[in-house]
């Protein structure tokens, strides 16, 4: 089951109520990987909208925001029972229309993950500190005239922790698998502002096709804690609720290279949108996946 | 020829002399602040968009030179945090931009950086009287953050 990973707009205000490249965006499980096992995928993401949705859940039509990354993700079995998990968006690309485009690397989040449960309902608990390494600021400045800029930033400047509970199910006669999970994202502060805690929930269904395509479908939510009224910092992502669905496929093509596709969108059914851009992204990647040497 | 050098080495000194009196220091005048008090003739509060926080007055006087200029009280605020926002002066609460035409319906007085109280001289030759509101423009973004109307 190939673990995919979107762009998230998770700051602008404009809220910008701008993106970033966020951990919500791919998916959870309950199952850990056997020991000396591992998933490394590197992924191009884009994303284009100019559908703001402000803190009160209004629609602005915008200067089209763009954001386009180049992101890494692995996972490796350290024991049966515990995967260390590591996302770091190697690169961002932000930029309106109006703007020049610039770049950075994000903010690296490493994943702690345990099994509680193996066997009958594979349980699992993650520990996930986002490490505030990208560009918390980076100006682009306007194309239009010399005066005016725009703060896009690659990283959110601030240390957070999100801790996951997540648990799965396979069915023992076919290629048919789920997930369910909830998440506490604990935010702390950038230069005296501080963020809203958040919540998330998700929901993940996934089917292999003639024994080699796997398809997967997923629904996730977030919302904020608290009631963020005013934005404080439009890039940090303060008061972003939103709910996303996405379809994914996987195709092996070459021995354990696999090529993935994800179409990731943006709804209001279970958190409205606020604090967000909203659109579609694309995603494109490949993963190499090693396997445990069995005697079988 | 003696005493034609002399007399230009005796004015030369006056001339030197001259030069050594003691330097007034000098008035400088700050372009961009009025001089003396402001006398506000039309203001009004400012009423938030976009969740942007803006709150504060703006005023629309004379200094005692004559000149005009635009005020932001010391209760002043937008999001200055993540783009310019630039202060324009508006013949409505809407931004309409008209750049192919001159932009007819907006002055722009230039970028605000700062909360609290700000001054934005109005540009020489420039009439006021046809702008009813000041407008906060995220200009990167393309949204308003905030208006005031000038009553």
């Amino acid at each position: 089951m190939s673990i995919q990973k979107n762009s998230l707009f998770r700051s602008f205000w404009i809220g910008v109520g701008f993106t970033l490249i966020s951990a919500l965006s791919y998916g959870q499980s309950g199952w850990t990987k056997e020991k000396g096992e591992g998933f490394y995928q590197l992924s191009f993401n884009r994303f284009s909208s100019s559908d703001y949705y402000t803190l009160d859940g209004e629609l602005l039509n915008t200067n089209a925001f763009t954001q386009n990354s180049l992101v890494f993700y692995g996972e490796y079995g350290v024991t049966d029972r515990f995967t260390l998990i590591a996302n770091l968006p190697l690169q961002v690309w932000n930029g309106f229309s109006t703007t020049e485009t610039v770049n950075g690397l994000g903010d690296l989040r490493l994943e702690f993950k345990h099994a509680i449960l193996k066997k009958y309902l594979p349980l699992a608990i993650s520990v996930a500190p986002e490490i505030p390494i990208g560009r918390a600021n980076n100006f682009a400045q306007s194309t239009q005239n010399d005066f005016e800029s725009i703060n896009l930033p690659s990283g959110d400047g601030e240390f957070n922790v999100w801790t996951t509970l997540s648990t799965s199910f396979a069915l023992p006669n076919a290629p048919f698998y789920g997930s369910i999970f909830g998440s506490y994202n604990y935010r702390t502060q950038y230069e005296d502002i501080s963020f809203s805690d958040q919540i998330a929930l998700g929901v993940e269904l996934g089917y292999q096709i003639a024994g080699k395509v796997w398809v997967n479908g997923r629904l996730q939510g977030l919302s904020s804690v608290d009631d963020v009224r005013v934005v404080t910092d439009f890039v940090r992502g303060d008061g972003t609720e939103f709910t996303s669905y996405s379809f994914g496929a996987s195709v092996p093509v070459y021995k354990n290279f696999h090529l993935s596709l994800n179409y990731r969108n943006y709804a209001d059914f279970l958190f409205s949108r606020k604090n967000l851009y909203s659109a579609g992204t694309f995603s494109l990647g490949v993963f190499y996946q090693s396997k445990r040497k069995t005697n079988e | 020829m003696k005493k034609v050098l002399f007399i230009f080495y005796i004015a030369f000194l006056g001339l030197v002399s001259c030069s050594d009196d003691k330097e007034k220091d000098p008035v400088v005048i700050d372009p961009t602040r009025p001089t003396g008090a402001l006398n506000i003739l039309r203001s009004g509060s400012f009423t938030d968009q976009n969740g942007a926080g803006s709150r504060g007055m703006a005023g629309l006087g004379t200094d005692t030179q004559g000149k005009e200029f635009l005020r932001f009280d010391g209760a002043f605020n937008t999001a200055l945090a993540t783009g310019t926002v630039t202060v324009f002066l508006s013949t409505s609460m809407e931004f309409m931009a008209d750049p192919a035409n001159g932009n007819p319906n907006l002055l722009p007085l230039g970028p605000v950086r700062n909360a609290g109280e700000n001054f934005f001289a109005i540009p020489t030759g420039a009439s006021t009287a046809k702008y009813t509101h000041v407008i906060l423009w995220c200009g990167s973004v393309g949204v308003p953050f905030g208006f005031a109307p000038l009553n």
